[in-house]
């Protein structure tokens, strides 16, 4: 039944190896590439590609909640730095203020990117961590406090 | 051959890691500056109790703390994550250093 039966928990490794999407994208990951080499015959890919389903949907639901809870950290940036100024008279200052609210707008695009591609042979709870602190660490508290006075 | 690929790798590393640094040095001036002026400008309006400490200190910490966790977590991987990371980590600081900057206007008490 499993593509790798060298251990109780190789089973939860292999799953933690893949990533929803790859067999559409056509893609093997390197990690697993060998092993699926060695694997079995191919009617054997069918029924782990079953097995695999629920961890895979659980992940991509997860994938696709976060990317709704960082559109949404985007938007709010974008309008917090409508509330925010410098008083900085300086040309420095000013650009370097332009700059610091240009970078916390895409701060949550950034983040869900690079864990996207960062994760794919991380475990489904390392990813869903990584989405978790981004989206504490990112909070629009500008926009926030304001809608909360 | 493979020495002179090996020292490109290093020179690029080096300097991703020195232009991160001046861009994360910002922010951290930007702490560093709000620590020496805000206490006394508050002692100064009678106010000098209600320093917001904590939020004074996340600017100060945030940008070192984000550098080093970014420089850490890109330890073995190629430039281009590593790159990644630490453009995620400066934005994150940035992001940090206004979310304190707002809370401190909104925690500030009326000035008399």
């Amino acid at each position: 039944m499993k593509t790798t039966g060298a251990s109780a928990g190789s089973d939860d490794d292999d799953e933690a190896l893949r990533w929803a999407g790859d067999d559409l994208r056509g893609g093997v990951d390197p990690l697993t590439r060998n092993r699926v080499v060695d694997a079995a015959p191919a009617s054997d890919d069918g029924m782990d590609a079953a097995a695999a389903t629920p961890t895979n949907l659980a992940r991509t639901a997860a994938t696709a909640l976060f990317a709704v809870l960082y559109l949404g950290i985007v938007v709010g940036w974008i309008l917090s730095v409508q509330i925010t100024g410098s008083s900085a008279t300086d040309l420095f200052s000013q650009v370097a203020w332009q700059f610091g609210e240009f970078v916390a707008i895409i701060s949550g695009a950034l983040w869900y990117l690079a864990v996207l591609t960062l994760t794919p042979d991380s475990r489904t709870a390392v990813r869903v961590g990584w989405f978790a602190l981004g989206v504490g660490l990112l909070l629009p508290w500008p926009i926030l406090l304001v809608v909360a006075s | 051959m493979s020495t002179g690929v090996v020292s490109t790798g290093v020179a690029s590393r080096v300097v991703v890691w020195v232009v991160f640094a001046l861009l994360y040095a910002y922010p951290l001036f930007e702490g560093i500056s709000n620590l020496i002026a805000l206490p006394p400008y508050y002692a100064a309006n009678g106010i000098g109790a209600a320093v917001p400490w904590w939020l004074l200190i996340i600017g100060v910490a945030a940008p070192v703390l984000l550098y080093l966790a970014a420089l850490w977590l890109g330890r073995g991987r190629e430039l281009f994550p590593r790159t990644l990371i630490l453009a995620v980590g400066l934005a994150a600081t940035n992001a940090l250093v206004l979310s304190a900057v707002s809370w401190a206007s909104a925690v500030q008490p009326a000035i008399r």
